[in-house]
C-alpha cells in the first residue's frame, strides 16, 4: 500500500527534520538568549520530544511542534543573558599601513557595538542578528516569529536607531 | 524618516529614489552604514549539524519526557510478580497462541496472514487470530476497519460484532464500529450474515446496516477502498460518524457543541491535510471550526 501519511517516526523522515530545523532554531535561540550551550540544550531537548511523540505529530505539524517546545523550554528555564558575539578583526596584513590609532579605534567601535547589541530588547534584537547575520528576508523572520513583515520592519527600524544611539553616546 | 519603518524598509530596498536620495545625503547614513559595517564583521558560532545529529540520537535512547515519565523503584517481590506476569502470558500464548494486531488513531498497517492473505487495517482497528488453528479454518475477529485480500483456499471468515462475512478467495473491506456494517466487494463473492439476515456479494457491490439493523444494498466504485488512496469517502452517513473519522484519521478531537449530529453527510475528505479535510466536510455543512489547540477543534453553527 502506498505510504499517505509521512511519520515522523520514520528515521529518514526525523533525520531530515533535524538537518532542517536544528540549525535555525539553535541561531534563533542564540540570538534572543545570547548562550550558545543553553541553546544548544534547549534544541536538544526538542528534538528528543518530538521522537518521544513522534507517532502523535504528523509531518506538517512537526516545524511548529518543535518551535513551541523550543519558546516554552527557552522561557521556562533560562534567563536571559547578555549577548557576547564574537568577531574577525579586519584581515591581519603583514604588511599593514594602517595606523595603530585605526586599529585600535576599530576595536573600540566593535566592542561599543556588541555592547550596544547586548542591551537591545531581545525582540529588537532577535530580528536584527537573524537579519544582518544569518541573512534572513524579512518574510522568513515573520513567520519564524509569527509577527507581521511590517514589525520586523519596526523592529529593524528600533534597533537601528538605538544602536546609533548607544554608539554615539560613549 | 518620520515613519517608524524606514530604516527597517531601507535596509530591505523598499524605499522610492527620492526616499533614497534625500537620506543618502545625510549625515546619518554614514554613521548607519559604519554600525552596518561592524556588524558584518560578528562571527556567529558554528553549530555542526552531522555531529548535533548523532549526539541527538544517542541522546534520545536515553530521553525521557519528565512529563510523562517517573521512576518507580521495584521492590523484592515484584520481580516475583513481574515473573509470574512474565510466565502466565507465556502460558496464554502457548496454550490459546492468539495474535492481536492493532492500528493506533491516525495510523495504517499491513499485516499478511499465515495463508498469505493480506490485512490492510485503517486507523484505530484491530483484528485478532489464532496462530494455531487458523490455517484450518481461517477465521479472524476484526474490530474497526479493514481491507482483505484473501487467498484462494477453503472458506474465509471475518467475525464481528455486527456480523460475520465469509468468503472463498477475494477483495474486500469491513467496516465494523459501533453499532454499523459495511462490506464492500472489490472480486469474488463475499456473504455477509448478521442476526436478522444474509447477503451475497458481488464485485461492485456493497451493504450498509440502517439503523433498524438490517441490510441495505450499495453500488462502489474503484477498485480498492479510498481510504487507501488516502482519503475517507462517505454516503448518507451521520455527522457523528464523520467527524469520529476525521478524529481517527488526524488524531483530534472534535467538540460539536450545539452542532447537530444527526445531520446527513455525503462526499470525501483527504488524509493529508487537516485544514482542507476540515474545510470540504463543514464549508457545506454551514459549520465554522476553531483550533482551541494542535488537538483540539470546536465546531459552531455559522
Amino acid at each position: 500500500m502506498p505510504e499517505n501519511v509521512i511519520s515522523v517516526c520514520d528515521e529518514k523522515v526525523y533525520e531530515q527534520l533535524y538537518r532542517e530545523y536544528a540549525e535555525k532554531i539553535c541561531y534563533y535561540l542564540y540570538y534572543k538568549y545570547g548562550d550558545m550551550e543553553k541553546a544548544q540544550d534547549i534544541v536538544q531537548d526538542s528534538f528528543a520530544k518530538l521522537w518521544t511523540n513522534c507517532s502523535k505529530i504528523i509531518f506538517e505539524a512537526a516545524k511548529s511542534f518543535l518551535y513551541k517546545i523550543a519558546n516554552n523550554a527557552s522561557i521556562n528555564e533560562y534567563k536571559h543573558q547578555k549577548i557576547v558575539l564574537k568577531y574577525k578583526s579586519t584581515e591581519q596584513k603583514t604588511y599593514t599601513n594602517e595606523s595603530p590609532e585605526f586599529q585600535m579605534e576599530e576595536k573600540e567601535f566593535m566592542h561599543r557595538l556588541n555592547t550596544a547589541i547586548a542591551e537591545l530588547k531581545e525582540g529588537q534584537r532577535e530580528v536584527f542578528l537573524l537579519n544582518r547575520i544569518e541573512k534572513k528576508t524579512y518574510k522568513e523572520i515573520a513567520e519564524m516569529l509569527d509577527i507581521s513583515v511590517k514589525a520586523v520592519e519596526k523592529r529593524m527600524h528600533l534597533a537601528l536607531i538605538v544602536l546609533r544611539k548607544k554608539i554615539g553616546n560613549v | 524618516m518620520e515613519k517608524d519603518n524606514f530604516l527597517g524598509r531601507w535596509l530591505s530596498g523598499d524605499i522610492s529614489e527620492e526616499e533614497k536620495k534625500e537620506f543618502e545625503n545625510s549625515k546619518d547614513h554614514l554613521a548607519y552604514k559604519d554600525i552596518l559595517k561592524g556588524v558584518e564583521k560578528f562571527e556567529r558560532p558554528v553549530f555542526d549539524v552531522e555531529k548535533g545529529l548523532e549526539n541527538q540520537k544517542e541522546f534520545n535512547q536515553t530521553f525521557k519526557d519528565s512529563s510523562e515519565n517517573k521512576v518507580i523503584k521495584l521492590r523484592p517481590w515484584w520481580y516475583a510478580a513481574a515473573a509470574a506476569i512474565v510466565i502466565l502470558f507465556g502460558l496464554r500464548t502457548i496454550f490459546f497462541s492468539t495474535t492481536e494486531i492493532y492500528t493506533k488513531m491516525a495510523e495504517t498497517k499491513i499485516w499478511t496472514l499465515p495463508d498469505n492473505s493480506l490485512v490492510t487495517l485503517n486507523a484505530d482497528s484491530s483484528i485478532e487470530y489464532n496462530k494455531k488453528t487458523f490455517a484450518e479454518d481461517r477465521i479472524i475477529e476484526l474490530n474497526g476497519e479493514a481491507f482483505f485480500d484473501v487467498e484462494k483456499g477453503s472458506s474465509f471468515t471475518v467475525k464481528t460484532k455486527n456480523g460475520d462475512i465469509t468468503v472463498l478467495g477475494t477483495e474486500f473491506n469491513v467496516y465494523s464500529r459501533d453499532k454499523h456494517i459495511e462490506v464492500h466487494c472489490f472480486e469474488g463473492k463475499v456473504q455477509v450474515s448478521n442476526s436478522k439476515e444474509t447477503v451475497i456479494l458481488t464485485p461492485g457491490k456493497a451493504i450498509k446496516s440502517n439503523a433498524e439493523g438490517s441490510l441495505d444494498s450499495n453500488e462502489v466504485k474503484g477498485s480498492k477502498p479510498s481510504w487507501m488512496q488516502g482519503k475517507s469517502t462517505f454516503d448518507q452517513v451521520t455527522l457523528q460518524q464523520l467527524i469520529q473519522e476525521l478524529e481517527r484519521q488526524y488524531d483530534i478531537n472534535i467538540t460539536t457543541n450545539d452542532i447537530d449530529v444527526n445531520r446527513l453527510f455525503s462526499g470525501f475528505f483527504v488524509h493529508n491535510d487537516l485544514d482542507k479535510a476540515l474545510k470540504t466536510c463543514f464549508e457545506p455543512m454551514n459549520i465554522s471550526y476553531v483550533f482551541n489547540n494542535q488537538k483540539n477543534i470546536s465546531l459552531k453553527n455559522k
